[in-house]
């Protein structure tokens, strides 16, 4: 116990208790948040890539052409970038699953305990509405026509396959995802 | 136990920390990374977090990027919050509203950037010891940020070890492959597309990279038990950073203002530094 009064936690528990238990209870959801792999902000898991990762037989990769030039996210401001290549990611995977989101599944592995029509309202909720598909194409447009300060007439995103062969990329398939053809596609 | 900032120090630390918030959110203005640059985004990720979840159901994304006038009013207080900080770094208001603030935008941002960047705690976090008026209460909260930032590099090294991944020889090709395809493509003739294209060449070369990372992750562990070592465990968190930057091209700006909590500020702000004050008691 003496060990234990020596230590931050102990220390700050001793003379303001307050401070002190708003600290073991972070620690504690913290404790918990990673013992079942689960992340509530601002409870996070660090693994940093610290999962198995093996080279992976293909790789998918979204291009973006505006107005017939290649895109990429190095040519955008960081933030921005990183921000439109990942929701273009994000889009691929939904429609690469048919845009089934990836919550029911989560909701039945985790909250099975929920009523079902609860379940079904959070996943309703949550998920990606594929009517907004034509709203989507919009703001890519319009979000583009910002980042890049011009105007534009059209924006041509496809899916990318590729595999490395001697450690060179090499293309194996194409696909278009969708394309713009004015700020107020539909 | 270190003692209590006295408040000439704590003002001090406190510009020093929300300066580099400040510059933080100035890189996220001109990188058009700030809610009223969003153009009104239609497609988040709510992810797995319960958080987040929270926000979607009460429509509050949509709130702060649907209406351009909200989400400026919204950019143009979060950054004042800072500005104000700096300019009167005793006054606790504008920490209080600063952290508030940083919170919706973090989920906010983080929501319809479809990617959960987890660098940005560090921005979420740091402001909070500058929101209790107590100086003792203040100093104990940096001291709480030091053994979190510990936490977080320390437990990237466990997991890298518990997962196996450590053994992994083939996992920084793995990580290259997936992440660096785009610089493969349109600019192989760069020095550091060579560098990938050398490293996807030497396998055990990048796995003995990713070997000496763990380590020097796993070496934060010692900050649990001395703060002898905090300098030479700030120029680890350095290293790692540049590291990051060299070997993944990613560079988490907003964690580094963690590190700082690794830095002797007690004894760079001492009186022998022109800071004449005592501390108050708590």
């Amino acid at each position: 116990m003496a060990f234990l009064r020596n230590t931050f936690l102990g220390q700050v528990l001793t003379r303001d208790r307050r401070l002190g238990l708003c600290l073991v209870a972070f620690c504690v959801v913290q404790s918990g948040a990673q013992l079942a792999t689960s992340e509530v902000t601002p409870f996070f898991l660090y693994g940093m890539y610290s999962e198995r990762i093996h080279p992976a037989p293909e790789y998918v990769r979204v291009a973006c052409r505006v107005d017939d030039a290649e895109l990429t996210q190095a040519m955008m401001p960081r933030y921005a970038g990183e921000l439109f290549f990942s929701t273009l990611y994000r889009y691929e995977t939904l429609e690469a699953e048919g845009f089934h989101d990836l919550f029911g599944p989560f909701l039945a592995k985790r909250f099975g305990w929920l009523p079902q029509d609860v379940r079904d309202v959070l996943e309703h909720r949550l998920s990606f509405d594929p009517t907004d598909r034509p709203a989507f194409k919009a703001w890519t447009h319009r979000y583009l026509e910002r980042v890049l300060g011009r105007p534009i007439t059209q924006v041509r995103v496809e899916r990318e396959v590729y595999r490395y062969v001697d450690h060179v990329p090499q293309l194996i398939r194409r696909e278009p995802l969708f394309i713009t053809d004015g700020p107020g596609v539909h | 136990m270190a003692p209590a900032f006295t408040e000439r120090q704590r003002s001090t630390l406190a510009r020093i920390i929300f300066g580099w918030i400040l510059l933080a959110l100035l890189w996220r203005w001109v990188s058009f990374g700030m809610l009223s640059q969003l153009e009104a985004p239609v497609l988040g990720n709510a992810y797995k977090d319960l958080l987040f979840w929270l926000f979607q159901l009460l429509d509050v994304p949509a709130f702060l990027t649907g209406t351009s006038a909200i989400a400026l009013a919204f950019d143009v207080l979060l950054t004042a919050t800072v500005v104000m900080t700096i300019a009167l770094p005793q006054r606790t208001l504008f920490p209080r509203i600063y952290c508030a603030l940083i919170l919706c935008y973090f989920i906010t941002h983080t929501f319809y950037a479809n990617h959960h960047y987890r660098p940005i705690i560090g921005l979420l976090v740091v402001g909070l010891p500058f929101a209790f008026r107590s100086l003792q209460r203040m100093s104990w909260m940096v001291d709480a940020l030091r053994y979190y930032i510990l936490f977080v590099y320390a437990s990237a090294g466990l997991y890298k070890v518990f997962r196996g991944s450590i053994l992994n020889r083939d996992q920084m090709t793995g990580i290259i492959e997936g992440t660096q395809l785009d610089l493969l493509l349109f600019d192989p003739n760069s020095a550091h597309a060579q560098l990938f294209t050398w490293l996807l060449q030497h396998e055990r070369a990048g796995w003995a990279l990713f070997v000496a990372a763990t380590v020097l992750e796993l070496a934060f562990l010692i900050g649990y038990v001395t703060r002898r070592c905090d300098v030479w465990l700030f120029i680890a968190a350095i290293s790692l950073h540049i590291g990051f930057w060299s070997t993944m091209r990613f560079f988490a700006f907003e964690l580094i203002v963690l590190d700082l909590t690794l830095l002797p500020w007690r004894k760079l702000l001492s009186p022998r530094n022109g800071n004449e004050e005592r501390a108050h008691p708590a």
